[in-house]
């Protein structure tokens, strides 16, 4: 109830409640989301149009018709109204080098996302559709991550004992060990490069062009 | 003349038109940010884009466009942007990455 009072989205003369959308709605959400930025990434005007209507019109249950006749401003203001309440609590990192511009499998369809998460948290969990779509958002993906590493690791353990996962070095006469590839997300993250400080006299001498700001501003080094 | 609503598809086709000829960087004054879109287009020579961006936002057809004083027209084309929120339709759309070449 609280949620419902302190978020809305003005469209026209009236004001529309934005409700945090439980796992299957913010799946859709983000199906929709997808098909938005792979339209502003080729120009594509009418499906940009399309996909943001249908991002917007099921969000707030309000019908395409209506939203064509509010100005742009509103309907984007709406987006990110709507974007930022439906965005996950922590910084989950399954989510992180997602490319919501390209879908390379063969045997994709729109909507599959839902399926593929339902697929596997029914799998691991036996839980039936509507316990599963009625999820809250992060307990949804958090369970999925723990199921993805679950897997990996258990990969990774079945390929560590598979002769394949070692090379021999016919030279040295050892074996060396590869490991499986780990998805993106699961990397280690880099560390931040050290600043390292130089010596005064080191400096370039001269005018210091700073090409990050305006061209016109320069600094002189000390 | 009837304007056209400044729903999402006409300020796409905006964008599309006025895209490359908008500042990088935003002037905090409005009618110099214009200005600035305006020298753009004339820089450019492509008056085409000034003249479609006006038919779009005002629904003025071309023939009636050239028939008024220059002044009178830029006058539109000033008005006309500010009540179509132009600062925000562009940060809008660079910042969501719409590509416009």
């Amino acid at each position: 109830m609280e949620n419902l009072l302190a978020n809305h989205a003005r469209l026209g003369n009236f004001k529309y409640p934005i409700i945090k959308a439980k796992l299957r709605a913010w799946l859709v959400l983000e199906d929709f989301y997808s098909n938005i930025i792979r339209a502003a990434d080729k120009g594509n005007r009418e499906e940009f149009v399309s996909s943001f209507y249908s991002y917007i019109s099921a969000a707030l249950l309000v019908s395409v018709e209506e939203l064509q006749s509010c100005p742009w401003y509103e309907i984007t203001r709406a987006f990110r109204e709507i974007y930022t309440i439906n965005r996950p609590s922590f910084d989950f990192p399954v989510l992180h080098n997602v490319d919501k511009r390209n879908k390379e499998a063969e045997w994709d369809y729109p909507g599959r996302d839902w399926f593929i998460w339902l697929h596997l948290l029914a799998k691991e969990y036996g839980w039936d559709i509507k316990y599963i779509e009625n999820l809250e958002l992060d307990d949804g993906i958090a369970l999925l991550q723990e199921i993805l590493v679950d897997e990996q690791l258990e990969k990774e353990w079945q390929w560590s004992m598979s002769e394949v996962a070692y090379s021999y070095n016919e030279i040295t006469k050892t074996s060396k060990f590869n490991p499986l590839e780990r998805p993106e997300w699961m990397k280690p993250i880099p560390k931040p490069i050290k600043k390292v400080k130089v010596r005064a006299s080191m400096l370039p001498v001269g005018l210091v062009i700073k090409w990050d700001t305006d061209d016109t501003k320069y600094t002189r080094p000390q | 003349m009837t304007p056209n609503t400044p729903d999402l598809s006409n300020a796409t086709r905006l964008y599309q038109i006025l895209g490359k000829y908008v500042p990088t960087i935003p002037d905090e004054d409005y009618l110099d940010y214009i200005n600035a879109i305006f020298e753009n287009i004339k820089k450019d020579g492509n008056y085409n884009a000034y003249f479609d961006a006006i038919q779009l936002m005002t629904g003025a057809t071309y023939n009636t466009l050239t028939k008024q004083e220059p002044q009178e027209v830029l006058q539109l084309f000033i008005n006309s942007l500010m009540e179509w929120h132009i600062v925000e339709l562009i940060a809008f759309f660079r910042n969501i990455g719409f590509k416009n070449d």
